[in-house]
């Protein structure tokens, strides 16, 4: 190394001079000690891409390779052999010589001397670059120039149409030739001019550009975008924004993950598989289009979207004294759900419908997956009726339970939350709420599920309940008591709170006001604590599998009824009892067969 | 009619599906039904009233087809059409194409009305048509994007630092997947392979525009790349058309295409089913349930003489876990005979392959109803281009797999797990995708739009769902030695 370092050092004075050749001062002298005399395959031209992999490697110098510094000066040199008759500058004497030839002139080629020519390496004279160091002397005089242009001089040649600039006219040169021809860009909108530099990038922008790969030029029938569809149900508010899309951004933006996972986690918990929380969700929407549709004020909802945790706690606080006991009676229906306030939300919802099944079959064991699923395809079509009464508990009553007004009050008090959990979805002007399909083959599974519980013992003595007789009683709401158990299913989707309890009267197809009925001083004054509950309960049985009309009508008719703070004690009592249902009830499903709880009747 | 059903569900494996209870339950009064809903009370039926009806009609129906009983069946499709409608909501589009299908069916039992109807039938093999449909279920799904991204991952590390790599395609019908790769195999650190594609398609035109794409493709990147076009049915393939020559790195891939060789494997058991329909007092129906198995069955031994691996008793293929299927077997042993490096297998995850068209109807409902549903996710209901994914392909495997029975039934989409374990006898191992490949799969997912579907890892295998119905699995497979 000392010798190395030495030898570098005398290169140094020659360097001052200027005019010196390429003869080297000291030559072989110089060249550094011991290293293994492997073979020295010449350095590739500078910057050659495809051999990149060499160009930088520390190599020990030959022995017997001349090691040689030349000025920048002498670097920079174009033409430095000039022809004195004509004053014709050469890059390289052996070519002055052939012109001086044509002149007539002594000229003199060398000779290829028998002897081996002594190998050179050359160094770059600027002392910070790594080249500087003998030990990575550069192979051949034209690639030191090069380097030395294109490292340390200035960039003269500019490329007209992407105005890249190169100090190499050469390199200028390749470059126009391809600048423009090839462009690589990937879907996230950056823009490419060299492939290697795109790999780069799509190793960080994978997945999109794994499709934009897939799509490269143009897969003729592919119009620009790679996912029209896609594009179109995010962007727009035409009717492609679908329901399910919605869901996924149910939750204020700014929690996007949390809150949907909450909602998957809860839709589980409660003893339903979780293949089926999806649905529930699918269903949700639906609700958001009820919402849509009769709120024309709606948009100001989105203001307080972000609020909704904080705005539903605080509804709850106004409505109901003891959250506390509140929370336990949750607990009563399922014991799987523990979750903290900021999910109650959720938790109401999911419970309570939960709770309508199981009291309508009052079978806990009979609340499979998919009952508790189809309890929760009900819920979430009433989280707008939650809404306006949760308005009506906050004291807001008289506004908040006319219907025109239901999202005013609601916006007021408790929940932007609700309304705008489904904010996104809301865009879609299909009028009609829609459940999807696979919702409704799981509800009609569930409805199944029920029946064969029911027909466990009794075998087909009940096939009175079958899908027909619910269509039928759509339409005529009337009720044989023996057409047990889907209706009983089908009132307890519309009425959770209160089927198969001492208000049987309440059939959503024929009274909108049922609820109302059957109330008594005692229950309500027994139940006060759960007002939150009872209210939205009841809320929810107001309109299970109806339309927003129906539910509207209903609250009108209840605001015609007085006070809300009664009706909301007497709801949240029917939610009680079937909480103690579910409590008591927990044996084989044949203790308490539905039908013969329900005393639905017209 | 209670009895039958009855025994019905005591041999079905679905009698615990509650969807079927939900059919057998409103089984005790379908003249009730027909006579106490007029059309025009259907009408005003809400959506989702509307949607249970058609569930229970569907269902309805389908026992009636099953049973043969013509009259009965009629009534209900008489209701179906008149709720059901291609551009409807999810669910009436859903049973628009289930009522084709059993009506399908049901014709089927009076071949002579059946073939005089289809007498006339133009026999296009529309290939643009064919491929634009396909076309766009790439696009409107990310499922073949996904599938294409998994299998080009376990493609590549597979084949990490092979110098020789031939991939065989055995459903060459979409060049985005090998464009994928030829640019991934390009950029790996070792540089490009020698690489032959080998694409098996029944259509020459497009494998021509396939070796088209790649081969230019593989110019501009300056890969040494070769397409090998093997025009023919999967079903009849010669491995040896596939040219695998010794010292390269064989990959194969299959898209969608395994199940088709589990059809005719059931020959027996369809018989079974209808000695079990004669027990059945249907009387007058019997005769044609009959003539229909006997007329298929001919037809489908015909196709069928060289395959013996079928089970001698029918009824096993429902009680045994995995039912013998000499094509499958046959084929999977012929590809491990090439022993490829890696076998990248894409199917449908459901269990569209029951015995009775109960079974195999409740489950595509299921299927179809969250495929049906992505599709109002994405597309605008009066998309012609949704009706033509809806009609030509969904409407069509629905078809095929209500209607059609033996030879004829080809899309028998089965679960992930018996797929698992037929490849497992045929000798292949499983190569768990790599967390890699997986987690790029699901940033495809997330980054593309593609809300509401998930992919859920099932024992090193990916399995695409909808919401949590599980719609596609990708799995990878080695030579075990």
């Amino acid at each position: 190394m000392a010798a190395s370092s030495s030898s570098a050092a005398s290169f140094f004075g020659v360097r001052q001079d200027d005019q010196s050749h390429l003869l080297p001062p000291n030559s072989s002298a110089a060249a550094p000690p011991p290293p293994p005399p492997h073979h020295q395959t010449p350095l590739p031209p500078l910057e050659a891409p495809p051999q990149k992999k060499k160009r930088n490697q520390p190599r020990t110098p030959n022995s017997d390779a001349e090691v040689i510094a030349l000025s920048p000066k002498t670097l920079m040199a174009t033409n430095r052999f000039i022809c004195e008759v004509c004053n014709k500058g050469f890059q390289r004497e052996q070519n002055l010589q052939l012109h001086r030839r044509g002149h007539n002139l002594p000229w003199k080629l060398k000779q290829k001397s028998t002897k081996e020519v002594k190998r050179k390496v050359y160094l770059c004279p600027e002392p910070s670059c790594v080249h500087h160091d003998p030990s990575r002397a550069l192979g051949d005089l034209t690639g030191i120039k090069k380097h030395y242009y294109r490292k340390h001089g200035e960039k003269k040649w500019k490329c007209d149409k992407c105005s890249k600039r190169y100090a190499v006219q050469s390199d200028w040169k390749a470059h126009s030739k391809t600048c423009g021809t090839k462009e690589y860009r990937c879907d996230c909108g950056t823009l490419f001019s060299r492939r290697d530099s795109f790999i780069t990038h799509r190793a960080f922008c994978d997945a999109l550009a794994q499709e934009s790969a897939r799509h490269p030029t143009s897969l003729t029938s592919l119009p620009s975008h790679h996912f029209p569809y896609g594009q179109n149900t995010n962007n727009s508010n035409n009717n492609t924004s679908s329901m399910i899309l919605g869901l996924s951004h149910m939750g204020a933006p700014q929690n996007h993950d949390h809150q949907s996972g909450d909602v998957l986690r809860l839709g589980s918990g409660g003893g339903g598989a979780a293949s089926r929380s999806s649905s529930d969700l699918i269903a949700a929407n639906a609700s958001g289009y009820f919402m849509q549709e009769q709120s024309p004020s709606f948009h100001d909802q989105q203001d307080h979207h972000h609020h909704h945790q904080q705005g539903f706690l605080a509804a709850n606080n106004n409505i109901k004294p003891s959250p506390m006991s509140f929370q336990q009676n949750l607990m009563q229906f399922s014991h799987d759900n523990h979750n903290s306030a900021s999910s109650n939300l959720f938790n109401l919802s999911f419970l309570s419908g939960n709770n309508g099944v199981t009291s309508a079959t009052s079978n806990p064991n009979a609340a499979n997956a998919a009952a508790v699923s189809s309890g929760n395809l009900m819920i979430s079509n009433h989280f707008d009726g939650e809404n306006a009464v949760g308005g009506g508990g906050g004291g807001e009553g008289s506004t908040g339970l006319f219907p025109n007004n239901l999202m005013s009050s609601a916006d007021r008090i408790s929940s932007g939350s609700v309304p705008s959990l489904f904010s996104s979805s809301m865009q879609n002007p299909n009028s009609a709420p829609h459940m999807s399909a696979t919702a409704l083959l799981q509800k009609a599974a569930q409805m199944g599920s029920t029946s064969s519980n029911n027909n466990n013992g009794s075998n087909n003595n009940n096939n009175n309940n079958n899908a027909s007789s619910i269509l039928r009683s759509f339409g005529s709401g009337i009720y044989g008591e023996n057409e047990s158990n889907l209706q009983d299913l089908m009132n307890s989707f519309s009425n959770p709170g209160a089927t198969g309890n001492v208000n049987g009267v309440d059939s959503p197809f024929g009274s909108y006001g049922g609820v109302n009925k059957g109330l008594s001083a005692d229950k309500q004054s027994m139940t006060r604590d759960f007002l939150g509950v009872g209210q939205i309960v009841r809320s929810m049985s107001g309109s299970g599998g109806f339309q927003q009309q129906q539910q509207q009508q209903q609250q009108q008719q209840q605001q015609q009824h007085g006070n809300s703070r009664e009706r909301v004690g007497s709801s949240s009592d029917s939610a009680d009892r079937s909480s103690m249902n579910v409590n008591t009830g927990g044996g084989p499903a044949s203790t308490s067969p539905p039908y013969g709880i329900h005393h639905a009747s017209f | 009619m209670v009895a039958m059903f009855q025994e019905d569900n005591g041999t079905s494996s679905v009698a615990s599906s509650p969807l079927q209870v939900f059919s057998t339950m409103s089984l005790n009064r379908p003249t009730l039904l027909a006579s106490s809903s007029p059309f025009h009370c259907l009408k005003d039926l809400k959506p989702e009233e509307r949607g249970l009806y058609l569930i229970h009609l569907l269902l309805t129906c389908a026992n009636h087809v099953a049973s043969g009983s013509l009259q009965n069946a009629n009534a209900a499709l008489e209701q179906l059409s008149h709720l059901a409608a291609p551009d409807g909501d999810t669910m009436q589009r859903i049973a628009a194409y289930f009522t084709e299908a059993l009506a399908n069916r049901i014709l089927k039992s009076w071949p002579g009305l059946y073939k005089a109807l289809n007498a006339t039938q133009i026999r296009t093999n529309n290939v643009s048509e064919e491929i634009h449909v396909r076309r766009l279920f790439f696009e409107m799904f990310p499922i073949l994007k996904v599938s294409y991204l998994l299998t080009n991952r376990a493609i590549l590390e597979a084949m990490e630092g092979e110098k020789m790599v031939h991939v065989v395609d055995l459903d060459a019908s979409e060049p985005a997947q090998w464009l994928a790769l030829i640019q991934a195999f390009n950029s790996r650190p070792e540089g490009p392979p020698h690489l032959r594609i080998t694409g098996v398609h029944h259509q020459k035109e497009v494998l021509e525009q396939m070796a088209h794409r790649l081969i230019e493709e593989a110019e501009k990147l300056d890969i040494p790349f070769q397409f090998n076009p093997v025009v023919g049915r999967l079903d009849c393939l010669n491995v040896e058309l596939l040219r695998v020559k010794t010292g390269e790195a064989l990959a194969v891939s299959s898209v969608l295409q395994l199940h088709t060789f589990l059809a005719s494997d059931d020959d027996l058991m369809r018989k079974n089913c209808a000695l079990r329909f004669q027990n059945n007092p249907s009387g007058v129906d019997l005769q044609r349930v009959l003539m229909m198995s006997h007329g298929s069955a001919a037809e489908a031994h015909e196709n069928d003489m060289s395959n013996n691996g079928y089970s001698p008793s029918g009824d096993s293929a429902s009680s045994l876990p995995l039912p013998s299927s000499g094509r499958t077997d046959g084929f999977l042993n012929a590809i491990w005979g090439l022993s490829p490096k890696v076998m990248v297998v894409t199917e449908q995850d459901s269990d569209h392959n029951g015995s009775t068209l109960m079974e195999r109807l409740l489950e595509s409902l299921y299927t179809y109803a969250a495929l049906f549903d992505c599709l109002e996710t994405k597309v605008p209901r009066t998309s012609q281009d949704r009706i033509k994914v809806e009609k030509m392909l969904f409407g069509e495997e629905i078809k095929n797999i209500i209607a059609c029975e033996g030879f004829e039934r080809r899309e028998r989409h089965e679960k992930l797990e018996k797929w698992s374990q037929r490849i497992d006898l045929a000798g292949f191992g499983n190569v768990p995708l790599s967390y890699y490949a997986m987690l790029q799969a699901r940033r495809l997912l997330q980054g593309c739009g593609f809300d509401g579907y998930r992919i859920k890892e099932e024992s090193g295998c990916a399995v695409i769902c909808w919401q949590d119905r599980p719609l596609y699995s990708v799995s990878a497979w080695r030579c075990r030695k």
